[in-house]
């Protein structure tokens, strides 16, 4: 199974009408991993698609966005990952892969932790 | 131009690059800022090689790849898709390349600002969708977002129609624009028009996005945009982007990366 992006379903809590729900989730999930030693930036609109915000982990910077309305739907989420490897990146492979692997670990852990989130999946 | 695109890139890297030349001669479609009639396209040719990538994964191997890359290469950046069974990369060329700090989708190629976002037709509500059907409905559905975004009431319907670029037939791009009823600030800088290049890759649509001034010719724009998104290719693998990362960064990397897009 590849682990490109993690889908998962949580009750949507502000109003259905809401253009671009997610914020007060990326805010939390972002604090959380500020908790476990992770270093994140402010959560900030990535355009109509989603909250994003950055995270380093273990020297390698992954950008994060939470997508709202994943299949047209409130309450079904979809959160995508893309390193930021900048103009000036020296981190091998290897390095990048592990840190990916072990950021993903993490959020999988958190979302599995969550109140009210259902159906995990990586895809 | 030069001035006001480097303000709205306060927080950019710089980039070591090579010599500017001139930019191979690139036909830019005519803008449907303009709102040009939609004229229908014909068949293009065959479709180009795909190109051998670093480290391709056996399919049945875990793999640990991230769903979409921005790889500096020198002559710009290569822009690495992976979903599923889909997967393709394009060169954002470039002789004076930057990249955002905060976002690596955006991209300053020769001081045209350039954001790539991706979604899907199951995104956006239209999962049986494809090609130009389905670029069209992503066109109204982004529309849609930044109006709400931004507060509009009264956004003018967006304009687009498709363009040639010579790729594979399956593969369907759409030149369009949004004119706002009102300025709107990024980083500072006043604009009010945006302009969008979007590509149907099966289910995936990759958008170019880049904001124009009102004093903007938008034509320079579309040249940068049609010459990357010429450059898009299919890949028969998942593209290993931290194999292709190091590998740009050893100065290995294959020359056919930016040969895909010529000299800049």
């Amino acid at each position: 199974m590849s682990k490109l992006a993690v889908a998962f379903d949580l009750p949507q809590t502000e109003p259905v009408e809401t253009e671009l729900p997610g914020n007060p989730l990326a805010t939390e999930l972002a604090a959380q991993m500020a908790g476990l030693g992770i270093s994140v930036s402010d959560v900030d609109m990535h355009e109509g698609y989603g909250w994003a915000w950055l995270a380093t982990c273990e020297d390698a910077t992954h950008y994060i966005v939470l997508a709202p309305f994943r299949d047209g739907e409130p309450g079904l989420w979809l959160l995508r990952f893309e390193p930021q490897f900048g103009l000036a990146a020296r981190l091998k492979a290897a390095r990048y892969r592990a840190a990916e692997a072990k950021l993903k670990e993490i959020i999988d852990r958190l979302l599995r932790a969550t109140s009210g989130v259902t159906n995990v999946e990586w895809e | 131009m030069r001035g006001s695109r480097r303000y709205l890139f306060l927080l950019l890297a710089t980039a070591c690059a090579r010599p500017a030349a001139a930019p191979p001669p690139v036909a830019p479609p005519p803008s449907p800022l303009t709102t040009a009639p939609v004229a229908p396209i014909a068949p293009g040719p065959a479709a180009p090689p795909a190109v051998a990538l670093p480290a391709p994964q056996a399919a049945n191997t875990p793999v640990e790849l991230p769903s979409s890359a921005t790889i500096f290469i020198g002559c710009g950046f290569l822009r690495v898709e992976n979903h599923g069974a889909t997967t393709f990369s394009l060169v954002l060329p470039a002789a004076k390349p930057q990249q955002s700090k905060m976002n690596p989708s955006v991209v300053l190629l020769d001081d045209v600002l350039i954001q790539a976002a991706v979604t899907s037709a199951a995104e956006i509500g239209a999962p049986a969708l494809r090609g130009q059907d389905l670029l069209v409905q992503q066109m109204s559905w982004e529309a849609e977002r930044m109006a709400k975004r931004r507060g509009w009431k009264n956004l003018p319907p967006p304009a687009g129609q498709p363009i040639e670029l010579g790729l594979s037939r399956d593969i369907k791009v759409w030149f369009w624009g949004l004119d706002a009823p009102e300025p709107f600030e990024i980083d500072g800088v006043k604009v009010n028009r945006v302009a969008y290049l979007s590509v149907a890759v099966d289910d995936v649509v990759l958008t170019l996005a880049s904001p124009l001034r009102p004093e903007d010719d938008p034509d320079p724009v579309a040249r940068v945009m049609s010459r990357a998104m010429r450059s898009l290719r299919r890949s028969p693998s998942p593209i290993d982007a931290f194999a292709v990362q190091e590998t740009a960064m050893a100065g290995k990397l294959d020359p056919a990366f930016c040969a895909r897009v010529g000299p800049s």
